[in-house]
Formats: structure tokens, sequence, C-alpha cells
């Protein structure tokens, strides 16, 4: 069955968050915090999770390599690595750490307060002439990915996740851009790998009232340009994931393009997380 | 009753030992054999496993409610101490502090001497088997234990013992019979889904394991060829013999010990990583000195004439490498010679690039003698010329590239190649 090859110390699954650091990426979005803040805050998270999810204590396995890529956050066209490492290295060299206080059981029956430490690898940016390249991130993400491939042809099959508020933009013809993320979309969704071929999940940031459009099986049902773009581009869920979509509250079909559009808040962390899951659980 | 006990493990491929979260123990004075494998993604499982092998295998006073407290105080008080190092990581203390437990699958088992008879427990997907001695039918007679129901399915959600509370999942399964002659198999569940798959061909394949190497040369190759998950293994084999003597009488214990291999294994890599280091020092050394020498080497071959040439002509001249004559650097033969040796040159790449080049010959009129810096200066003044035309258009362009780098500061930046900096990242693959 294809995507479904266990995250392992041999064998680490690859995972590449792009993220959109556009000037519109400044909007508000929820609870004080921009778009922007708020992706930085659930990448952060997510990669977190990862951390302790991979933990066996005082040692982080090898599981996955995390790579994040940021485009238009230097300015204009820009693509960047703004991160890529193994696992363990995130987790031995964050940026910072930053103290949260959270509730947790106390093992008889109550809650406790207690302060825990959040590791940071993303700060939010978003400058005002970040332009939304969006197709030449795909084409660097797609460099990497054969890249991956070559020096690891056992490993499961590299998942991008791609964060963005808005249609691809490069400051000329906007329709040639979103061809040019249409095509290099399709050009990674055609990559070969033993382990099938690699996954794009696409969420887009949406404004309230968040009128959400995920995971749809067919073009027809998708009213706005963005949606319809981000089907074009987004890999079909596949099998081994479709477990993972239901624990996260995603309704999903046989034909389901793994996409959300005009995500809201709490659909972006499930987004993510579900994207981030190797499937279901599949961690060896 | 005689009993030869055979004990082997191992961590996954790409690990090492010191990751290995399965542990057994074995205590022939209390008749008692054990293991258990810690969860991967639980919080120092390790350490819980083998506090849990080792508890039940010495604390026989203890009843099993009693024992899982024991257990847990000891893991916590490990656990304490490690946390409280200086060096520990952030991830470490917020686990901590979250209280996060260890997880651990068990199977326990016990021989009594006076009754002859034996009993055994097992939570989560660590199996016991016993096969007895000239069996006739194999699938009949085959005894198995762990907490899994029918049909078993081996996954990632193993019954467990948890190290904090009493949230266990699963219930533990027990069994009980007579001593008879036969083997008990305790094993974790890699092993366990492999015996269950390999029928009765399995115990043929045990029973060649005369060694950890031979262990190990099994596992790597059984994992290559798909019949075993790439996975921690340990397995127990207590093989019974002439049951109806009195007494338990150990005949041979050879069981791997997990903190000898650990103790081995990182002395070589510390060996391999001081010679690693001996090794880069040596190169550095070498490198120094070929540094060196070749410093020396130019320093002696270094004529005065450049020297001097340097302080006469334009700094950017001597740059590009011309050799200007000076004044009584040269002999009267080393001109004479030198003048030879650029005819000959000038004439080869006049027939090469079919140029009607002035050659020196011409330049020079025969008469003169070349004698003083000024008059060879002076003949070689228009290649000068040239060249220095040549560096200020350099510089000019310089400046302009420069100017146009600090007006795109001002522009948004259109992305050159990206290929260097994927290369950067492929090197970290």
């Amino acid at each position: 069955m294809n995507n479904s090859k266990q995250w392992s110390s041999a064998t680490p699954g690859y995972i590449i968050f792009l993220v959109d650091q556009s000037g519109s990426m400044g909007e508000d979005y929820t609870g004080g915090k921009n778009k922007a803040e708020f992706t930085a805050l659930v990448i952060n998270r997510t990669i977190n999770d990862l951390i302790f999810t991979n933990s066996a204590g005082d040692k982080i396995k090898d599981r996955v390599f995390i790579s994040i890529i940021g485009y238009g956050g230097q300015g204009g066209n820009s693509v960047d690595d703004i991160r890529s490492d193994y696992l363990s290295a995130f987790a031995d060299s964050p940026l910072r750490t930053e103290k949260v206080k959270k509730k947790v059981s106390d093992g008889a029956g109550g809650l406790v307060e207690i302060e825990e430490e959040m590791a940071i690898y993303l700060e939010p940016t978003c400058p005002r002439n970040g332009l939304t390249p969006m197709g030449e991130a795909l084409d660097f993400a797609k460099q990497l990915i054969e890249g991956w491939i070559n020096k690891k042809p056992d490993n499961p099959a590299p998942v991008i996740i791609n964060v963005s508020d808005g249609m691809p933009y490069t400051g000329g013809n906007a329709v040639e851009d979103a061809e040019k993320a249409i095509s290099v979309a399709n050009s990674i969704m055609n990559v070969n790998t033993n382990d099938g071929n690699p996954i794009i999940f696409n969420v887009h940031l949406g404004q309230p009232p968040f009128n959400e459009s995920k995971f749809e099986s067919s073009e027809s049902k998708i009213s706005d340009d963005e949606g319809k773009l981000l089907f074009k581009i987004s890999s079909k869920v596949p099998e081994t994931y479709r477990e993972a979509a239901r624990k996260h509250e995603f309704v999903t079909s046989e034909d389901s393009r793994g996409f959300v559009s005009n995500a809201g808040p709490e659909t972006l962390i499930k987004f993510i997380n579900f994207g981030s899951s190797g499937g279901t659980d599949r961690i060896a | 009753m005689k009993v030869s006990i055979k004990g082997f493990i191992t961590c996954k491929s790409a690990e090492q030992y010191i990751d290995c979260a399965d542990n057994y123990a074995v205590d022939k004075s209390s008749h008692r054999f054990s293991v258990s494998d810690g969860v991967s993604k639980s919080f120092f499982p390790k350490v819980w496993s083998e506090i849990l092998v080792t508890q039940f295998v010495e604390r026989t006073d203890l009843k099993e409610n009693e024992l899982i407290k024991v257990c847990q105080e000891e893991w916590q008080k490990r656990i304490d101490k490690i946390v409280s190092l200086p060096d520990t990581k952030w991830f470490t203390k917020s686990q901590y502090n979250r209280k996060d437990p260890a997880l651990a699958t068990f199977v326990g088992l016990q021989f009594f001497e006076k009754e002859k008879k034996w009993s055994a427990s097992a939570l989560g997907d660590s199996f016991l088997f016993f096969v007895p001695m000239g069996y006739k039918d194999y699938q009949k007679e085959l005894v198995k234990l762990s907490s899994k129901v029918e049909p078993i399915e081996f996954d990632n959600f193993p019954d467990y013992l948890t190290s904090i509370g009493d949230s266990h999942k699963g219930r533990p399964k027990e069994k009980s019979g007579n001593l008879k002659n036969g083997t008990f198999y305790l094993m974790t569940d890699a092993l366990a889904e492999w015996f269950i798959k390999d029928g009765e061909n399995a115990i043929g394949k045990i029973k060649v394991w005369k060694s950890q190497a031979d262990f190990e040369i099994f596992i790597t190759q059984a994992i290559e060829e798909n019949q075993l998950t790439n996975d921690d293994c340990a397995i127990l084999c207590i093989e019974l013999f002439e049951v109806e003597k009195t007494g338990i009488d150990y005949s041979k214990i050879q069981v791997t010990d997990l903190n000898y291999l650990i103790t081995n294994q990182e002395a070589e890599k510390e060996k391999i990583k001081l010679k690693k280091l001996e090794e880069e020092k040596i190169k550095l050394e070498k490198e120094e000195e070929i540094q060196k020498s070749k410093k020396l080497e130019i320093s002696q071959n270094e004529s005065p004439i450049t020297k001097s040439l340097a302080d006469i002509t334009n700094e950017d001249l001597a740059k590009e490498g011309l050799i200007l004559k000076v004044k009584g650097f040269f002999s009267g033969k080393e001109k004479e010679e030198n003048k030879k040796t650029e005819l000959a040159k000038e004439k080869i790449n006049t027939e090469v690039e079919g140029i009607d080049k002035p050659t020196l010959e011409q330049q020079v009129p025969s008469s003169e003698e070349p004698s003083d810096s000024e008059t060879t200066v002076a003949k070689n003044q228009n290649s000068e010329n040239d060249k220095k035309e040549e560096l200020e258009t350099e510089k000019i362009e310089e400046e302009a590239k420069s100017e146009k780098k600090e007006s795109e500061n001002l522009e948004p930046k259109v992305q050159p190649k990206v290929d260097s900096k994927a290369k950067n990242i492929f090197d970290k693959f």
C-alpha cells in the first residue's frame, strides 16, 4: 500500500512546512494574533509535540527530518530555508524557549497548573513588500524531495504542508503564477518513491466567518478561486491517512483532496496536526 | 529437575544498545523469570522495563499490587535524580513537570519447586509460550499467554503497566500448570509475531542460536527478508528436563547482559572518536607542514626584481603579473636570454592566431641595447597604459555593481537560483 511506511530511526520520515510570509499574513486572525503569529504558534507547537512523541526521556529519536521553508519573508519573492534538520537537532537547539502555563491531571482526579517550556523554531514575519511566490516555494520543495529520495530511497514518502493566506503572486501575471504552482505541485505528486508519491497538503487561512471548504473530492463542489486552486495542488488523502483524518474530526472519502480553504484557527491546528501525523500513529 | 537457560537481547537496527527499551531478568534462587518491553513513546521506558523485570524476580515477598507500587516508587526516585541534574534538557523537564509516565508490557513466570508447578502473568504484546518435549500436535499442544485477544494482531497500541498512578491499560492474563519436560519461551512483540507466523519452524531456528552473535545474525537477516519487524528484541529460552527428579538444578545459564553490551559499545564508540580526533590532528599537522614548506619555497624563489617592480610600477600592473625589467637588476646575458624567449613566444602566438602582431624584435630597434629601466619601461608603456585603462574600466564596473546591489536592497528581491541552499540541506540528510 502506498504511503504506508512507518517513520522510524532507521527510515525517518520527511515533513516540509511551506510557510507564506507575505505582507497579507500581517492581517488580524484570532485572539489578538495576526495570521503570521498564529501560524508560527501552531507550527512551533506541532514540532514540540513531535519532540515529545519521539522522546524516550532524555533523548529524541530521529524518526523525522523537518524543513521549515518561508516564502516572501525576506521581501519580494524570497524563498528561504528557515531551518532544516533532524528532530533531535531541533530539540537540542531551539531559537529560544518560552514558558507557558498549563493545567494537567494531578493523578488523583484533579487538575494542577504547571509551567512548561515551549521551544520556538519559527518567528512570525510578514514584511509589507513580501509577495507570494508559492510556485517557487513548491519548486524548492521539489528539489529537497528529489535530494531526499536520492539519499534515502527506502524511506517513507515525504509530506509537504503548505500554509498560505492567498493565491500565488510574484508581482507579474497572477494567472501564470497560479499555473506555475499547479504545474510544480503536479510534478511533485508524480515523483516516484518506493513508498508511493510525495504528499502535498494545503491549508489556506481565511477570515471570519470562515466559510471552510475542506477535503472535497470534486472541484465542482468548490465555489471560490482559492479553494479551486488548493484542490488542484493537493494530493488525494492516502488510505493510510484517513484514520488520522477521522481522529482529527475530518470527514474524508476515497477521492478527498487534502486541503482546507478559509480555515479558522481550530481547523488550522487540527489540519497541521493531521498533516504531520505520519498517518495513523505510524511511528515504530 | 534440570533447567538450562539461554537469553539474548538486541536493539533496533540503526539504534544502539543504550536505546534498547526491552529488558529481561532471571533469578535461579527465586525461580523467577521475566521480560518487559518499554513503550517507546513514553517517558524513560527503558528505566521502567528494567525496574519491572528486576523487582519481579527479586521481591518474592510482595504481592502483585504491592510489587507495582514498589516499582513505581523506584522509577520515580530514579527519574527525580535524572531530572535534577544541571544539564537536563528543556523537553525532559517539560515531560517531568507534566508527570508523563513510562509504559511497558510485562511477562513474569515462576516455578514452585515443591508443588512442581508453574504460574505466569502477562500484560501487553510480550508473550510466553511453552512447547512440550516430544509433542505430537504442535498447534494443539503449544501453550500461549499474553493479554492480546484472538485474532492476534500486533500494532503500536499494546496493553501496558504505567509508572504513575493506576491507569494501566488492559488486564493481565494468567496461566498455570504442572511442570513438564519442554521449553518455556518468554519474548517481546517482534519476536513473538515472528514465532507465531513461523510456527513449528521457529523452534528449530531458535535451537541453533548458541551465542549472542548467532542471535544477532539471525535478527539482521530476518529483518532484511521482512520476516521480522525492525524492533528491540529480547528472548528467554528456559528448557526443562528430568522434571521427575527432585529439586531444581540450573545446569546452564547463558543470558546476555544488556549492560555489558552497552558498556562495550560505548567503549568502542569512544575508541573510534579518539582515533578520529587523532587522525584529524595528524592531518592538520601535515597540512600545516605543507603550508610552511610552500611559503619557504615561495620566499626562496621570489625574485628581487619583482619586489622593486612593485615599488616602481603601478600596483595593479604588478598584480596582473607583468614582469618589467628595471634598472640594474638584469645582467646583460639575462636580458638577452629573456628577450629571445619572448621573441619565440610572440612568434608562436602570431603563427597560431594568424595576427600580424608586431614582435618585440620589431618594437626594439636592432641597434639599441636594452640598458636601463627607463628605456625598458618606455618600451612597454603602451601595454601598461592599456592595462591601466582596463583596470580603470574594471573599477568602474565594480562600483556600478555595488550601486546596483544597494538599489536592489531597497526593492523587493527576486530570488536567484536556490540550488546551493538545497545542497546545504542535502548535507544534513
